[in-house]
C-alpha cells in the first residue's frame, strides 16, 4: 500500500496548461441570465398579455394560466378571436420557445393558405425579440399576414421569419445540440474537432459529398466556404433507406460513437436547408456556416451563447428541388 | 477570501444580481482548479466550474455564511457536479498528454499515464478521494466537506482505492 502511496505522489498529473477562457466570468453571467429568464408560459402570458412575471408558478401551471389569458383575450378581441382561432393560421404554441438571447421564437403553420398548399414557405418559425411590446392584434396580422413573407415583414416588422435548430430550453445543456470545430478541410471531408456531452473529440473526420450543396441565407454556399475554425452543428439524420425524407432528431447516445468513430462514407454535411436524398447516405448533417457565424466562432467557449444564432430553416422540402 | 462576502451575497439576494461577477471573478481559478484535478480535462473544468457558479447563483438564498466559507460552499458544489459528470461520463476520454509534465523523458511519462491509467479505471467517488488527496492536497477533513460525506467515508473510499489501484498496477 505504500508502494501504491509514493506511486500516486509522485505520478501527480500536471497542473492545466490552459487558462480559464478570457470570458468566462462574462459567458457565466450571461448563462445564469439565460438560467433564471422567466419560463417559456411566464413570457407567453407577459408578452401576449402584459401581466407580470410569475416566476412562483410551476412551468405547467404558468403555462395553463398564459394560455388562459390568451384564450379570454382572444374571445374579448371578437374578430381577432375569430382570426386567431382560423384552422389556416395557427400558432403551435407547443413549439414557443424562449431562445438563449431572450427572443420567443414560435411556429406558425398555414394548412391552406390562400390557395397554397401546406408547404407555403410562410410556414415556419418566426421569433419576437427579446421586449418587444408585441400585442395579440400584431400577432393576427403577422399570422394573416403569413401567406407573403414581404407582407408579413412589413405588418410585422418585428417579428423575423427564422429557423430553429430543435427545442432547447436557455442553458440545457443536456439538449444542446452537438457541435464540433473545423479543424482541417481534405477534398471530400472535413475533419473536426468538439466536445460533446462533455467529451472532446480530436479528430471527427466528416466526409462530404463533393457535391453537396450548401445553403445560407438564401444564397448557396460550397466546401470551399467552409473554413478551419468554423462549427458546424449537426442536427438531423436518417438511417432507414425507405424513409428517404425522414428526419430524426439525434440522440446523444446515437451520435456519440458517430461521433468516435467516424462517419460512414458518404455522409453529407448540409448547410441549413438543402436536402438531398442519397441512397448511401446513412447519416444526414446539416452544417450551419455563413457570415452570421462570424459571432459564434469568436464565441466558441459558450454554446449557450452561438445556439441563438443558428439559422436553421425548416422548410426543407422547399429547397429540394 | 474577501470579509466582505456575506454583505455582497446579500446585495445579490436582494436583486444586485451584477455583483455575483465579482464572486465569479474572484473564485474562478480556485473553481477550475478543483474540477480540473477531479475530471483531468480543461474543457470539462471549465465547464463544471462554470455550472458551479450558476448552480451557487441559484441557490444563493441557501448559502449560510455561519456554517462555511462561501468559496467551500462553492467547491462542495462544484465537487458535485464534477462527481456527477463523472458518473455520467464514466471514463472520459482523457487526453493522457494533458496530464502529463511536458518535462517527463520517456520512461517517467509512461510511468506517469500508467498510474493516471489505474486511477482513471476507479469508480467516480474513489477516483475522486484520491484526485483530491494526493494530488490536491486536501485533508479527510476538506474532502469530506466537499463530498458532503463523514470523513469515515473517505477514509474508507480512500483506502478501498487504494486497494485497487495496488492490484491494477501490480
Amino acid at each position: 500500500m505504500k508502494d501504491i502511496e509514493r506511486r500516486l505522489g509522485q505520478h501527480a498529473p500536471a497542473e492545466p496548461r490552459r487558462p480559464l477562457s478570457s470570458t468566462f466570468t462574462a459567458d457565466t453571467m450571461r448563462r445564469i441570465a439565460d438560467r433564471t429568464r422567466p419560463s417559456l408560459s411566464t413570457r407567453i402570458a407577459s408578452v401576449i398579455q402584459g401581466v407580470p412575471t410569475m416566476h412562483k408558478f410551476t412551468k405547467p401551471a404558468a403555462l395553463a394560466i398564459g394560455l388562459a389569458v390568451l384564450a379570454v383575450t382572444a374571445v374579448g378581441t371578437g374578430y381577432a378571436a375569430l382570426q386567431w382561432l382560423q384552422p389556416h393560421s395557427t400558432v403551435d404554441t407547443n413549439s414557443i420557445t424562449v431562445l438563449p438571447n431572450g427572443n420567443t421564437r414560435f411556429w406558425i403553420h398555414h394548412d391552406s393558405c390562400q390557395g397554397q398548399d401546406s408547404d407555403s414557405p410562410s410556414n415556419g418559425y418566426y421569433e419576437i425579440k427579446a421586449g418587444s411590446k408585441v400585442t395579440p392584434e400584431d400577432l393576427r396580422k403577422g399570422i394573416e399576414a403569413g401567406c407573403e413573407d414581404d407582407l408579413l415583414q412589413e405588418l410585422f416588422p418585428e417579428t423575423l421569419k427564422s429557423a430553429a435548430v430543435a427545442d432547447f430550453k436557455p442553458g440545457d445543456k443536456q439538449y444542446q445540440f452537438p457541435y464540433v470545430k473545423i479543424k482541417a478541410i481534405g477534398k471530400d471531408y472535413i475533419i473536426a474537432q468538439g466536445t460533446y456531452n462533455g467529451k472532446r473529440y480530436p479528430d471527427a473526420r466528416l466526409p462530404i459529398d463533393s457535391h453537396a450543396k450548401f445553403y445560407s441565407k438564401g444564397q448557396d454556399i460550397s466546401l470551399q466556404d467552409f473554413h478551419p475554425g468554423d462549427w458546424v452543428t449537426m442536427v438531423n439524420y436518417t438511417t432507414e433507406l425507405d424513409r428517404p425524407f425522414a428526419t430524426e432528431t439525434l440522440h446523444p447516445d446515437e451520435l456519440e460513437p458517430l461521433i468516435e468513430n467516424g462517419f460512414p462514407r458518404g455522409t453529407r454535411i448540409e448547410g441549413m436547408i438543402k436536402r438531398q436524398y442519397n441512397p448511401e447516405t446513412t447519416v444526414q448533417l446539416m452544417g450551419v456556416m455563413g457570415e452570421d457565424w462570424t459571432r459564434l466562432v469568436e464565441d466558441k467557449k459558450s454554446p449557450d451563447g452561438w445556439k441563438q444564432l443558428v439559422p436553421f430553416d425548416h422548410n426543407w422540402e422547399h429547397y429540394n428541388n | 477570501m474577501g470579509t466582505d462576502e456575506p454583505e455582497l451575497i446579500a446585495h445579490i439576494i436582494h436583486g444586485d444580481h451584477e455583483q455575483y461577477r465579482t464572486l465569479v471573478d474572484r473564485h474562478k481559478q480556485a473553481v477550475y482548479r478543483h474540477c480540473f484535478y477531479i475530471v483531468h480535462d480543461e474543457d470539462v473544468a471549465e465547464d463544471m466550474a462554470q455550472e458551479a457558479f450558476i448552480r451557487a447563483y441559484t441557490h444563493l438564498r441557501q448559502y449560510d455564511p455561519a456554517k462555511a466559507q462561501f468559496k467551500t460552499w462553492l467547491l462542495t458544489i462544484a465537487t458535485r457536479a464534477c462527481l456527477t459528470q463523472l458518473r455520467k461520463t464514466k471514463s472520459l476520454p482523457l487526453d493522457a498528454e494533458e496530464m502529463l509534465s511536458s518535462d517527463l523523458n520517456a520512461e517517467q511519462r509512461a510511468k506517469d499515464r500508467e498510474v493516471h491509467d489505474a486511477v482513471r479505471g476507479l469508480q467516480p467517488r474513489y477516483r475522486l478521494v484520491v484526485s483530491l488527496y494526493y494530488w490536491r492536497g486536501y485533508s479527510y477533513e476538506e474532502i469530506a466537506t466537499y463530498m458532503e460525506v463523514p470523513v469515515g467515508s473517505v477514509r474508507g473510499w480512500l483506502h478501498r482505492a487504494k486497494k485497487q489501484l495496488k492490484e491494477a498496477l501490480s
